[in-house]
């Protein structure tokens, strides 16, 4: 999906705009899901207020936190969402689209890294992506759901710096998060 | 990809070796924490220190509502007084109903109201489910229904609330329905109080049954189905206040204090089961012989609190540092502690005579000679603080005190060569105080011969 700088066609209706992530690649994105980023649409409008003539393909928006990967996987996530501009659908093609957008999630997650994992919500936080971070978030959440406390901090590399008595000291304030847990 | 290459060393389980979770923004942590059920998220707490920090930093609440009514002859005006304190209260627990993405603790939940319609009852059961959606710690409810009011029936789902470690239930009522005899679900409670309330003796049994958790128990003035107790599972039960039973059975094997008042009631040597019990009070009870070996009952026991109804009282006990006991039977006539395993006799060497901090006598009946009850009383045991209640009887036991607990001279040879002395020659000082409550203090210093330790006894009044 990266271009580099080349005219875009001008068949699309919606108009696009180009981000550049931190490994200066370049992606071209439709307004409406740019636009489910707050920060870029906070920038885009801050430009537009500035210069009305900068519009479209001319615009490039910086994203020096973001790397191409993440963004992709961003990108791709929000085209699924159902658009807030498009026209409403009869109850058999939303059904269709719910189908397909499990799908999608589900293979989405199949292969994350955790570190993979952590990149998308930290970027979903710098862009402001409140569906995408609230999905990703989901997911660190189903997890760690059901997994002991040495199974959690191994698979994140979590250093354990309590002294054994501390740690015993707080097993026991919250037994009742332990009970019925298996630990590993 | 590029994207594994800027990743540093992977082990095998693919797991990145830099904790980076532990380094996202605290409300995007609060909001995954938010997404699980709260058992997983509590257990983050155990991660490691800064997972801990994160926890501490969600909100929390304490919410104490008190109706502060009383009844005024005009029922009109009452219920509007009540309107208006539900109004507040609804407004008060705004902030839990707002959609938020962070857990919220309710760390303390406390109601007292006066029920007078039945339509209360459901925004009652309404705030309590909304408090246990947010992780509520703590739940104190004092209901007083009035007139025709039916009691408040507590919502099953209560009970087991994970996070719930605190219960205090009064004037409410708790059915049995909901705790069927194949129950294998887990209360946390760590403390349950039940006053005034409705609910059967079995149903308190298999509401401990669950409870794995529980230190202390009060069952305290229950109605008339729960005037017997039956508690056969409380491994970890550290305290035990029973008061206004007629029956006790009780197994708890590290129970350390317990408190019963009966209604009045009866005990025998069945009724406990609780080897390391320290503090035992027990008023308003036929207590037959369970008192004769305590022990073999309670061998840990070392502060007594007892009123007894028996014509003889035997206690056998090493460990006993406190003894008070109460004998409202006025017909008593022969009291006799022991607190030595072995009676005393001329042939044995001196059995070491028990130091008791504290011992405290009520309702000393009237005597023609008190000889005999003092003797036998400091030839068992050398007590360091004799309290005896003040009334109109015991200032005849007093007066007697004062005039024979005195040290007439420094070697009383009332005991000849026998290599037994009597209490007399142990006496030291003796120090009759007035004490505040305005009950009798007569302070008495007595030395082990043995050793050159002064302990003074000091009887205060």
């Amino acid at each position: 999906m990266s271009n580099t700088s080349e005219n875009p066609k001008p068949s699309s209706s919606s108009a696009k705009m180009t981000l550049k992530t931190s490994d200066n690649e370049l992606f071209e994105v439709e307004e409406a899901v740019a636009m489910k980023f707050c920060t870029v649409k906070q920038y885009f409008e801050d430009e537009k207020d500035s210069d009305v003539a900068a519009r479209g393909s001319t615009t490039v928006i910086p994203l020096p936190n973001v790397h191409s990967a993440v963004l992709a996987t961003l990108i791709s996530y929000g085209k699924k969402l159902p658009q807030s501009n498009a026209v409403a659908d009869n109850h058999e093609e939303e059904e269709t689209k719910k189908k397909e957008r499990k799908k999608y999630e589900q293979g989405l997650l199949k292969n994350l890294m955790p570190g993979e994992l952590l990149d998308l919500i930290s970027a979903a936080n710098y862009l402001d992506f409140k569906e995408g971070l609230e999905f990703f978030n989901q997911a660190l959440a189903d997890h760690i759901q059901n997994k002991s406390v040495e199974y959690v901090r191994k698979f994140f590399g979590i250093k354990n710096d309590y002294e054994p008595h501390e740690e015993e000291k707080y097993r026991e304030e919250y037994a009742w998060a332990f009970e019925g847990v298996d630990e590993d | 990809m590029v994207f594994e290459r800027k990743q540093k060393r992977r082990n095998l389980d693919g797991v990145d070796a830099l904790d980076r979770i532990s380094q996202l923004p605290e409300h995007i942590i609060h909001h995954i924490l938010f997404l699980m059920p709260h058992k997983d998220a509590a257990r983050t707490t155990v991660l490691s220190k800064s997972w801990k920090q994160v926890w501490n930093s969600l909100p929390r609440y304490d919410f104490t509502f008190c109706d502060g009514t009383y009844y005024d002859n005009s029922p009109a005006h009452f219920e509007k007084k009540i309107e208006k304190f539900v109004r507040s209260v609804n407004e008060d627990l705004l902030p839990l109903r707002e959609h938020k993405t962070t857990i919220q603790i309710v760390q303390q939940f406390r109601l007292r109201m006066t029920l007078c319609h039945h339509k209360y009852a459901s925004r009652i059961d309404n705030w309590i489910k909304l408090a246990n959606r947010n992780l509520m710690e703590s739940l104190y409810l004092e209901l007083t229904s009035m007139n025709k009011v039916g009691r408040y029936v507590l919502p099953k789902t209560t009970f087991f609330v994970e996070s719930l470690a605190e219960l205090t239930l009064k004037g409410c009522k708790v059915l049995g329905n909901y705790f069927g005899d194949d129950m294998i679900k887990s209360i946390y409670l760590r403390k349950l109080t039940l006053e005034r309330v409705d609910v059967n003796y079995l149903t308190i049994t298999k509401i401990l049954r669950c409870c794995p958790l529980l230190e202390e128990f009060t069952q305290s003035n229950c109605c008339v189905k729960a005037k017997r107790v039956h508690i056969n599972y409380a491994p970890k039960l550290k305290k035990a206040k029973l008061y206004g039973v007629k029956k006790i059975k009780i197994e708890a094997p590290n129970l350390e204090e317990l408190y019963c008042r009966g209604d009045p009631g009866r005990l025998d040597s069945d009724s406990f089961a609780c080897n390391n019990v320290k503090k035992l009070k027990i008023s308003m009870f036929e207590t037959s012989k369970l008192f004769e070996d305590l022990n073999s009952k309670f061998p840990l026991l070392e502060t007594l609190d007892l009123q007894f109804y028996d014509s003889k009282l035997k206690i056998s006990s090493d460990r006993l540092k406190s003894l008070s006991l109460l004998c409202p039977n006025k017909q008593l006539p022969m009291l006799q502690i022991s607190f030595s395993p072995e009676e005393l006799s001329k042939d044995l060497p001196i059995p070491p005579i028990a130091t008791v901090e504290h011992l405290e006598l009520g309702n000393v009946p009237i005597m023609q000679d008190y000889t005999a009850l003092l003797d036998g009383l400091l030839w068992s045991c050398h007590p360091k603080v004799l309290l005896i209640r003040a009334d109109s009887e015991s200032k005849e036991f007093v007066n007697f005190l004062s005039e024979t607990l005195v040290i007439k001279e420094e070697e009383p040879k009332c005991c000849g060569d026998s290599h037994m002395k009597c209490w007399r020659h142990y006496l030291k000082a003796v120090k009759s105080e007035p004490y505040l409550d305005g009950m009798e203090y007569v302070k008495v210093c007595h030395c082990d011969a043995l050793s050159d330790s002064i302990s003074a006894l000091e009887i205060c009044h």
